[in-house]
């Protein structure tokens, strides 16, 4: 299905979420284009998480509307299910399925949900692990690798669904130094060679640097500014902005 | 005299196994191979020791009792093998359909109880309270007498299997319910997350996970149930419990009659329990 370029794959219109009194998103406007990888930043507590876990519907919102592909995103909906099969997000402590062993965690949603060949499935997901690097680990299970293994399994289970967009929830925060580059060469080249739509929470800069169209800061449920990646690390313009990017400078 | 000889024992091994103190053979004197030789000896001394203990037990309270003045008569007992061999199989049905129907309704009942419809959980939530409070003797004579008599077709092993399965699966459910509350908020997301039904995240995600951890608790429940298919005595059926009454009125020789039931269920209980402990090991192993 060819997807008009001028339909944003994700659209957030006046977004606001409560957790109790807190206003954890506060009149959030995104828009997410085709090709585009936008990485959403912010300290702790801003509210960066949540709003990419709205994209999905993993967490409901309260008032204002979000659309994927011109679909209503509603956790209530029947129509959930469809738009979820084509969003894949990689969770920052790789959520793989314990009980099963690699190949079958990312072989289990296109063979149950998608109704897919099994054997079909199955070689498109070794050569997604040949891509990744994981495919000698096909057959252990997920508590048997590093968790650099593991988040990039998790990368080819999200992909084997064959998204349209891919949210990342801070994917290198609960991994070592070393792990943390294996990671993020799988997805520059997922950026850069596949030209896959993301939605990238992280503070990484050099990934946001070599890939990113747009850097989205967040502090306290507001969008305070974006622009450009090498623009917003190099020379912020507002001042929560200075502040934050001087800490992760450290 | 013995007593202290097997408490010294225990205490000169810092509290281990009991060992006699005569069965301590002074294995590993020199150090090669000190230490395999030591388990190998250990493991068969430890075996050895148990299988003592017991016989001494068992034939001190023999001869007590003999002495006391009773004739013990186990060939009038054996006798009877084809008898209990015949409510065995009897026990074994009632514990395998109940135990099949059980797990299957307390899976159900557990899922509900964690439904998001709210009629569905509170439904689920009075059936467990109501069943779990009230004695499985009560809920056999009830229905095998109550609704018996309004429905006279069913016999009475059907209504007791009814009973057990109905209380069993009142236990079964609270462990489902938890081992499934166990599971990590994450795996639930995950499974969303791809889109999954309610069906297929259940059937795939969670409930094998959940069965895992809970095959310890869920066993256990399944071993009782297997002994309180006793309870059918009540009702006529004439299973293991009912057929061993029945046959100390014909010979009189409660003792053996009573060791034999005894024997039979243990019989049945063990390879169970022992199987699940299999299958505990087997299962965790792989999720490592």
């Amino acid at each position: 299905m060819k997807i008009d370029s001028t339909v944003p794959v994700l659209q957030m219109q006046k977004v606001n979420k409560w957790f109790g009194k807190l206003h954890v998103l506060n009149d959030i406007d995104l828009e997410v284009k085709k090709g585009d990888v936008t990485v959403l930043c912010g300290p702790s507590g801003s509210g960066k998480s949540t709003l990419l876990r709205t994209a999905n519907g993993l967490e409901p919102i309260h008032s204002g509307s979000i659309a994927f592909e011109g679909v209503s995103v509603d956790p209530s909906h029947k129509s959930i299910r469809a738009v979820r099969q084509k969003i894949g997000i990689v969770f920052q402590n790789y959520n793989l399925f314990p009980h099963l062993t690699c190949l079958e965690n990312a072989t289990i949603a296109p063979i149950t949900v998608l109704k897919k060949d099994r054997a079909e499935v199955r070689k498109t997901a070794l050569s997604l692990f040949e891509i990744v690097g994981v495919v000698e680990q096909a057959n252990k299970r997920p508590g048997q690798l590093s968790g650099g293994q593991q988040q990039r399994v998790a990368i080819a289970r999200a992909l084997t669904m064959n998204p349209e967009l891919m949210l990342f929830d801070e994917p290198t925060s609960a991994l070592d130094p070393e792990m943390i580059k294996e990671v993020l060469a799988v997805m520059v080249s997922l950026a850069r060679d596949d030209k896959m739509t993301m939605l990238v929470v992280t503070h990484e800069m050099g990934f946001a640097k070599e890939v990113s169209n747009h850097v989205v800061f967040m502090d306290a449920g507001q969008i305070v500014e974006t622009g450009e990646a090498n623009e917003f690390f190099g020379n912020p313009k507002t001042d929560r902005a200075k502040t934050f990017v001087e800490q992760i400078m450290i | 005299m013995l007593g202290l000889l097997f408490f010294e024992a225990r205490v000169k091994n810092g509290g281990g196994m009991a060992f006699p103190l005569f069965l301590r053979l002074p294995w590993g004197c020199g150090n090669m191979e000190k230490k395999t030789w030591k388990k190998v000896g250990n493991l068969s001394l430890r075996a050895i020791a148990v299988a003592i203990i017991f016989t001494v037990a068992i034939w001190g309270l023999y001869y007590l009792i003999q002495n006391a003045g009773y004739r013990f008569d186990f060939p009038r007992v054996i006798r009877y093998l084809p008898a209990f061999n015949k409510a065995m199989i009897l026990t074994l049905v009632i514990a395998s359909v109940s135990l099949v129907a059980a797990t299957v309704l307390g899976t159900l009942v557990g899922l509900a109880r964690l439904s998001s419809i709210t009629v569905l959980s509170d439904t689920a939530t009075v059936y467990v309270q109501v069943l779990r409070n009230i004695p499985l003797m009560v809920i056999i004579l009830a229905l095998y007498f109550g609704l018996g008599a309004v429905f006279p077709k069913p016999s009475a092993l059907f209504w007791g299997i009814l009973g057990l399965t109905l209380y069993e699966a009142s236990y079964i459910a609270e462990i489902v319910r938890g081992g499934i509350a166990a599971i990590h908020k994450e795996q639930r997301e995950s499974a969303d997350a791809l889109g999954m039904s309610y069906y297929t995240k259940m059937r795939h995600i969670i409930l094998p996970q959940a069965f895992r951890n809970i095959i310890p608790a869920l066993t256990g429940q399944l071993v009782m149930l297997a002994k309180d298919s006793s309870l059918l005595m009540v009702i006529g059926v004439m299973e293991l419990t009912l057929q061993s009454r029945y046959l100390l009125s014909v010979t009189f020789q409660a003792l053996e009659i009573y060791v034999m039931t005894s024997i039979y269920y243990f019989a049945i209980c063990f390879p169970l329990a022992m199987g699940a402990q299999y299958l505990e090991r087997r299962l965790s192993l792989e999720d490592r």
